[in-house]
Parts: C-alpha cells; structure tokens; sequence
C-alpha cells in the first residue's frame, strides 16, 4: 500500500498523493524526513499550477518505475518507444504552456521553490524556445520589467550590437 | 502571437540566469536592452563561463594563413550542423594592409593576436561583440627579448574565477633565468584585470610546438620537433599552480611527434593519431583530468585519399575532426571526418588563394558572450585601425538596427 500525502495548494484545495510521486520534490523530501509533515502539508503554489506540477511528477515517476521493472531484452525497442512516447507527451505539456503564460510563469516559480531541477530545466528551454527571437520591448510586456534605460542610454547600448537585432 | 501581459509574474534573477543559459548569444546581446540587471548578468564574467560551458553555440573553425598574408585579409568562419557546412555571413574579422598581427590563440571564444615584429604586443578580440583589448607590454623590457617565438596561452582559474593568459619566450644568455636545451626561456603570466604581466620561475621542459589547445582550464601543447624527434611529450600549463608539468600520453603509445595531434574534443583534451604506417585514424581521450586516465575512443579506417598524408593541422571541430593534409596528392582541400557518422563527409575547398598553400592553419572557435569590458578598457574602432589595422567584424560596421 503506497503511502498517500496530502498537498494543500494556496487556495486551499487538497492533492492526495503518493509518496513516491511527491518525493522527487527535494523541498516536500526534506519536510518529510524532518517530520514537519504531518497532516496537511500546505504549499504556496495555486491549485492550478500544483495540479500542472504534479501532473509533471506522476509521468516522471511512471517513467521511472518502468525503467526498474524491464528486463534487458527487448529493453532497446522499448526504450525507443518510449522515448517517442515522451516526446507526444512533452510536446502537448509544452503546447498547453504556451496557450497560457500566465500558467507556464507561475510553473516555473513553483518548480523553482519546490525544487524541481528536471522540471525547472524544462521549462527554462521552453521559455528560451518562446523568446529566443523576440525584441527587447516584446520581453519587458512578457515578463513585466520596467525599462530602466534612459532613451539615450537605450540607443547607445542597442547600437553596440546593432547587427543582433536583424533577424 | 501576440503577447500578452503577465502581471501576475515576476520572475526572479536566478530563474532569469537559468534561461539565459540556454539562449543562443545573438538574443542575448539583444535582451541586453531590456533592463539594467538583465544587461549586467548578461556582461558578468561568471555568467559567460556558465553560458559557453552550454553549448549553445555553434562550434566553427576559422581558417587562417599563418603569418597572414601582407594585405587586405577577412576571415569566415564555417559551421558543420552534421549535413551541411556554412560560412559566416560576415567575416569574424578583416585586417586592412596587415603587416604584423598573427593570430596566436583561440580560447573562451577570444582570439588573441600577437605582433610578429614584437611579439611582446598582443592583443585579445571578440568577433562577436567586436570588442579588442589591448594587452599591456611585456615585463621584460623589449631589448632583452629576441623578437622570434612567443608562446601563448590562455586558461581559466575555477577557485579564484580568473582568466589568465601565459607566455613564454627566449631571453638573452645573461638574463637571470634558467635554461633549456635549445636556450634561455622565461616565462610570464598575466592575470586578466591586473595592470602588468608577472614573471614566474617554471619554465616549459622542452620545446613547445606553437599552437596549444585549452582543455579543463589549463594549457596543452604537444612537445616540438626540435628538441628530440623520438620522444612525444605533452607539455601542460597548470593555470592554478602556475607550473609547466608533464601530462603523460597513453601507455604504449608510440608516436612520431608529427603525428601527434592534441585539441579539444568536447572539452577534454583529445590526441589524434595520424601515424603514416597506420591505416586508421585513433583518437585518445582523456578521460580523468587529475587520474590522467586515458581511453581510447574512436578508431576509423582512413580514407583512402587520405592515404599517406602528413597533416599540416588537424583538429576537432565539435563532436566532428577536421583534416588537412599537406602533400602531393591533397588539392589543398580541407576535409571533414565525421565521428558520429564513422565516415570522411566532406571535402572544403580548394582554398581559392594560392598563398594559402602549405600556411593554413586551422582554429577551432565557439562564440562567447564573454565581455572584454570586464578586464579593461577597450580599445575604440579607430584606435584599432590605426595601431592594429584591425577592422573587426563588417557586420559591426555596415548594419545599424
């Protein structure tokens, strides 16, 4: 019988889930081995982001327990399959991401406060993916940052680059 | 797609350093208009060592005649993707009327360059933000210097997360130095961001060949034919304790010294073994820099054109090698080994520049974010066309956003 924990999101929603899926979180890890969860463990993460995180878990954690049970034969065709199959399943995890940034944003927030490295490193090349050819002015709006650069102070440091900014 | 406003975000600098990381350098240096801190941890120093250690990049040789021709000279680099070679749409630099400059060095996506009428005067140049920066006079004054070979190098401290450079260089008999078989050498180092060069006392045991390759933040060059055709040595600079010591080639490896090619395969330090009498192509990598443990890594038939071939210059070109042979049967063509493939892919060339023949030197080069403003002033545009006859890039000069 899996032990079960219970994940309480910001908004007050519980996730029942395994131990074993929780874990690869090195911050819920390490509320565990300390004992300070007990009960309800409550996070600041929204229920709509912690279900996309845990959505992340479970494939991860399926993934892996596969990989345990194999044995070597046949193991490569196997592996090539699945591979595939977690590219299909990436892709539309990436697709939904990019349909809704808001989203995608607070992911990234969540995977970075739960440590989350695998899912952190996802969505960085994601994201890196999303901006790779914006203009400086596209990035302020995406990412909400206040252009600080006076518009002299603008003009000189676009011109040192100049040919950075053709496509 | 329209983007569209996340005010429910804010993203953190050390998420926004993660992304970054995996960004090609040409958005880079357009995001640096985005903001004050976006533009500092783009220009920091340890921001670009974390961000060529990625990969992100292409990796591109540049080939170059060595001593330049005297004249006009712009450099294109090429790029292979594993199907196709590319030259750069804009030369990586031009020289107008260049009399002295050659090209000494390739590392951290810098390209140092050094005077060949005083080879005491270098200095460092990043094609891709066409930044040059001058590096200060020799310690020594020029007068005890013979103006023949200088030997440079370039290395990374991890501890202290310095960039240094070494040279070493021949001194005349009463200088108080120690000697070499073949001479007096001296040896000095210059830690970038100080004002001056420092002389050490570890000089190199033997005669170094003239290009060395920089591997896990240290320096290495394989031993020259000078001083003794039978041994084949590896000579290391040790960035850390600031010492030449020796690097031991696998056991029972027995190469002529032209036959043995150092570079930097994926970067570890890699020798590529072209010996004639062989029919194959091996290649050693190191794969325990500290254990200097060894392993043989690839072994390719050679291709029959190849045949007998000696090579001028030979080294790796990302995961590929790169080949060029220097003998009768060669068409003075460059050729492109392909290591994943197992099979000779491509032949470039021939060079349309008959002075090219028997000169060319072949550079690996990755572009790096790495700011030279971080060590020192720049030398201006006009500055460096007027001491260096130094262009840089066309693409620095003729596109304006």
């Amino acid at each position: 019988m899996a032990i079960m924990y219970a994940l309480k999101s910001s908004d007050n929603e519980i996730f029942e889930v395994e131990q074993k899926v929780i874990e690869q979180s090195e911050t819920i890890k390490k509320m565990i081995e300390d004992g300070a969860a007990t009960g309800e463990i409550p996070l600041q993460v929204s229920s709509k982001t912690l279900a996309k995180v845990l959505e992340w878990c479970k494939q991860r954690q399926h993934k892996t327990v596969e990989n345990e049970n194999d044995d070597n034969k046949g193991k490569r065709k196997k592996e090539r399959d699945e591979d595939d199959d977690i590219k299909e399943w990436e892709n539309k995890f990436s697709d939904e991401l990019k349909a809704d940034k808001d989203v995608l944003f607070d992911l990234l927030l969540a995977s970075n406060y739960l440590d989350l490295p695998a899912l952190l490193s996802f969505l960085c090349q994601l994201v890196a993916d999303m901006v790779a050819g914006k203009m400086p002015e596209e990035i302020r709006r995406m990412f909400n940052i206040e252009n600080d650069f006076t518009p002299e102070e603008e003009k000189a440091i676009t011109a040192e680059h100049g040919w950075a900014f053709q496509p | 797609m329209e983007i569209t406003n996340c005010a429910s975000s804010y993203v953190p600098a050390d998420i926004v350093y993660q992304i970054f990381l995996k960004l090609p350098a040409k958005s880079l240096l357009r995001f640096r208009c985005v903001s004050k801190i976006w533009r500092d941890i783009i220009d920091g120093l340890s921001f670009a060592k974390k961000h060529i250690a990625f990969a992100a990049e292409q990796p591109q040789i540049l080939p170059a005649a060595v001593p330049f021709p005297i004249g006009a000279q712009a450099l294109h680099s090429l790029t292979y993707d594993g199907n196709s070679i590319k030259e750069s749409d804009y030369p990586v630099l031009e020289f107008l009327n260049n009399e002295s400059y050659d090209l000494s060095h390739i590392a951290y996506g810098l390209l140092l360059f050094e005077n060949q009428n005083c080879r005491a005067e270098a200095f460092l140049y990043n094609p891709l933000r066409g930044e040059v920066l001058e590096l200060p006079r020799a310690s020594t004054p020029a007068a005890e210097t013979y103006s023949t070979d200088y030997w440079y190098g370039m290395g990374f401290n991890n501890m202290t997360n310095t960039y240094k450079i070494v040279r070493v260089f021949p001194v005349k008999a009463d200088d108080d130095h120690m000697s070499s078989s073949d001479g007096l050498l001296a040896s000095e180092i210059y830690t970038m961001g100080t004002s001056s060069w420092r002389r050490i006392s570890s000089i190199p045991p033997f005669s170094l060949s003239k290009h060395g390759v920089s591997v896990y933040g240290d320096m290495h060059w394989s031993t020259s034919w000078i001083d003794r055709i039978d041994d084949r040595m590896i000579i290391s600079f040790d960035f850390g304790k600031e010492e030449f010591i020796q690097t031991s080639p696998p056991d029972h490896l027995v190469l002529p010294n032209y036959c043995l090619k150092l570079t930097n395969l994926r970067e570890s330090l890699a020798i590529i073994d072209l010996s004639s009498d062989h029919q194959f192509i091996e290649i050693w990598v190191m794969k325990d820099y500290n254990k200097k443990e060894w392993a043989k890594e690839y072994r390719t038939n050679k291709c029959e054109i190849l045949g007998n071939s000696l090579f001028f210059s030979v080294g790796a070109w990302g995961p590929s090698l790169y080949l060029y042979p220097n003998n009768e049967m060669n068409d003075n063509c460059l050729y492109i080994h392909d290591l994943k493939m197992n099979r000779l892919m491509y032949k470039i060339g021939p060079w349309r520049d008959e002075s090219y023949r028997h000169r060319t030197k072949i550079f690996s080069y990755t572009q790096s974010i790495l700011s030279l403003k971080n060590f020192g002033k720049l030398v201006s545009a006009a500055e460096g066309l007027r001491r260096f006859s130094f262009l840089k890039s066309a693409r620095f000069i003729y596109v304006s956003p």
